[in-house]
């Protein structure tokens, strides 16, 4: 705990060559990266071909957040011998109503969001991000969500019609 | 003065740092610190730069990138849609045709009233019962409805959970409503998937019918069981002892038939009582014999009577008490129950009392409030009129290891129904002494242990025992 100013940096190379400082502690909430600092412990510089500069910088922002919301409710619980249960809640949901404008954003990177989260493992990142698509989904009609994820439809009609016939139960007039 | 000030600063550029979009200025200001090597400052600056320019309000991007995902991640956003809209995304395009079919969470309503019968049982049909061993199911949320009403036959439910069994389920949430008799034979099927993990039966039933569980259960996997069926309290005794590893334990309008129910299971961890009552009207005593729980959870709010909670449960950490409608009569119960768990770390109390005069909810007349040693936090909400505001400070007195408190007056409904003579009015009136505010309505006061609020908890302590109380008392 003490030694959080003379903490390792590390830095993170995106797809594109950006590099980013970020604490080992920041680094250790990527699993992936925690992994390999486990095995290596000296590594210091560490290369993430599959993420480009713009979603590493949100999901090292995401990480610092949720580190520094951590650290702030141990360092209450070490000063006052136990966290009380008002503040904490209250922490609770200033980082829920953070994590909530944080996905504040468009499809596309959305997407790249979740991409991101399941490569380098950040469990929480990912729970809240396909949750998010997920709510994206819900009480639309297809024509919504093909609107929404652009998605292009390549069925036919006669296709789609098809469909519908197999399962009508999810198609029934919906509330 | 001039450090405090800098001290604020500090403190709302931090605070700044914790609205999203301060990645990059938390970059810039470790460029302006020069922590960050000059290599990096550069590449930083190249980022600031080119964000800019990306996140400004251009035209949105028209890719399709959700259909590129991998099919694990975008079976994993689907199965958390009820089955129905999931599989309304298998017309979007071809790429999704069949990926619904893959969440292994499934739920199947037969209540819902906007979809034909026909329909539903062609929806179980098509997710579950057409569903190949390749592709396990984890979650099962099944709502039987009314079964009698609907006319659907046992058979055709237990074979949906032979199946869901067959799948390899792990987690089972089934609702019905009907006559006892005809819910036995789902409740047994559900009680006989032995690769269960967690288990949730809601059954209401009409009439006091009692449903007899499987003798022979085999949940040895189950880690957490919530009840609410017609069952028999020696039923529930049994069953605890062959569930070798459940951790968390909600039995929820239990009308239990005997006078006393014994609780016993060496691993529960966490235990919920709520509305648990005598099938008679009477009181009913629970023994609980748990050596490893750590939280109870006990409130009433249909039931008529409260428990009366005796036993050994020495890991108790935290406890949570709510009752609705406290009567009188409660009373005991409620000395009792503080009596049991007072080693508790934490303590929480919600009572709403109904009486026509005011009386100590806590403690039994003549009785003294236990000793809390371990009570750290404590959270009441009750109505702080006389006999209880001096109830909770004996309790006060006697907890020495208090950190944190917080009281809160709650002044009892329907006031105004009663007869309006001033004086009743003023027996309801909250006691907790004047606060920051101004008012009277709570008393909260935290980090008592390093003596900082000492100054208001004194004299909430000392509040009772003021010459003008004495008198009245006497």
């Amino acid at each position: 705990m003490a030694r959080s100013s003379t903490e390792n940096m590390i830095t993170l190379m995106s797809s594109d060559g950006e590099e980013f400082m970020v604490t080992e502690k920041v680094a250790r909430e990527c699993t992936t990266i925690r992994n390999m600092l486990e095995d290596d412990c000296v590594i210091t510089n560490i290369p993430l071909p599959n993420v480009t500069s713009d979603i590493l910088s949100m999901v090292i922002e995401y990480c610092m957040e949720h580190v520094a919301a951590a650290e702030k409710a141990a360092a209450e619980t070490a000063e006052k011998g136990s966290s009380s249960a008002p503040a904490a809640a209250k922490a609770n949901k200033d980082l829920e109503e953070w994590d909530k404008a944080f996905m504040n954003v468009d499809v596309y990177t959305l997407c790249d969001l979740i991409l991101a989260a399941n490569y380098l493992n950040v469990s929480g990142l990912l729970d809240l991000t396909i949750q998010t698509a997920a709510n994206l989904i819900k009480g639309k009609s297809p024509e919504q969500i093909r609107k929404t994820f652009h998605i292009q439809n390549d069925l036919s009609l006669e296709e789609e019609e098809k469909i519908r016939s197999q399962t009508p139960w999810a198609f029934e007039k919906s509330e | 003065m001039q450090k405090s000030d800098r001290e604020k600063e500090s403190d709302r550029s931090e605070s700044q740092w914790l609205r999203p979009g301060c990645c990059r200025r938390f970059l810039r200001k470790s460029i302006l610190h020069s922590t960050v090597p000059p290599r990096v400052r550069h590449t930083v600056d190249n980022l600031l730069y080119s964000t800019a320019m990306e996140t400004s309000p251009t035209e949105p991007t028209q890719i399709d990138r959700l259909s590129s995902l991998p099919d694990a991640l975008l079976v994993s956003v689907l199965s958390l849609l009820p089955t129905r809209l999931a599989a309304r995304t298998s017309v979007l395009s071809r790429r999704f045709q069949y990926l619904w079919k893959a969440s292994p969470a499934v739920d199947i309503s037969f209540s819902d009233p906007r979809i034909s019968f026909f329909k539903k049982k062609a929806m179980a049909n098509g997710v579950l019962l057409s569903r190949q061993p390749s592709n396990p199911l984890l979650r099962l949320h099944l709502d039987v409805g009314h079964p009698a009403s609907l006319d659907l036959p046992h058979s055709f439910i237990s074979s949906l959970l032979a199946h869901a069994h067959s799948l390899g389920l792990r987690h089972l949430t089934l609702n019905g409503e009907g006559l006892a008799e005809d819910l036995q034979p789902i409740v047994c099927s559900g009680f006989s998937i032995s690769s269960l993990q967690s288990l949730s039966i809601s059954v209401n039933s009409y009439f006091s019918g009692i449903i007899t569980l499987p003798s022979g259960t085999t949940l040895t996997r189950l880690r957490s069981l919530s009840i609410r069926p017609p069952v028999s309290s020696a039923q529930v005794e049994q069953l605890l002892f062959k569930l070798c590893c459940l951790n968390h334990l909600q039995l929820s309008h239990f009308q239990s038939t005997a006078a006393i129910v014994n609780l016993s299971s060496l691993t529960v961890k966490k235990l919920e009582l709520l509305d648990f009552g005598h099938f008679e009207e009477g009181t009913c005593s629970v023994r609980l014999f748990m050596p490893s729980l750590e939280f109870f959870y006990l409130s009433k709010r249909y039931s008529k009577n409260l428990p009366h909670i005796h036993g050994g449960i020495p890991l108790l950490r935290k406890s949570v008490i709510t009752v609705d409608y406290l009567y009188p009569e409660h009373v005991s119960a409620v000395t009792q129950l503080l009596n049991c768990i007072s080693h508790v770390e934490e303590l929480s109390l919600d009572l709403k009392e109904r009486s026509v005069y005011p009386f100590c909810n806590l403690l039994e007349q003549g009785k003294e409030a236990p000793a809390f040693p371990n009570l750290k936090l404590l959270d009441v909400h009750m109505c702080f009129h006389e006999h209880n505001f001096e109830a909770v400070v004996s309790l006060l007195h006697r907890s020495p290891a208090l950190q944190s408190l917080k009281l809160v007056h709650k002044a009892p409904e329907k006031l105004n129904l009663w007869p309006k003579k001033k004086r009743k009015m003023n027996d309801w009136r909250s006691k907790l002494p004047r606060n920051v505010d101004g008012n009277y309505q709570y008393a909260y006061f935290s980090n008592l242990h390093l003596k900082e609020n000492n100054e208001g908890f004194m004299k909430l302590l000392n509040k009772s025992s003021t010459p003008k109380k004495l008198k009245a008392h006497n």
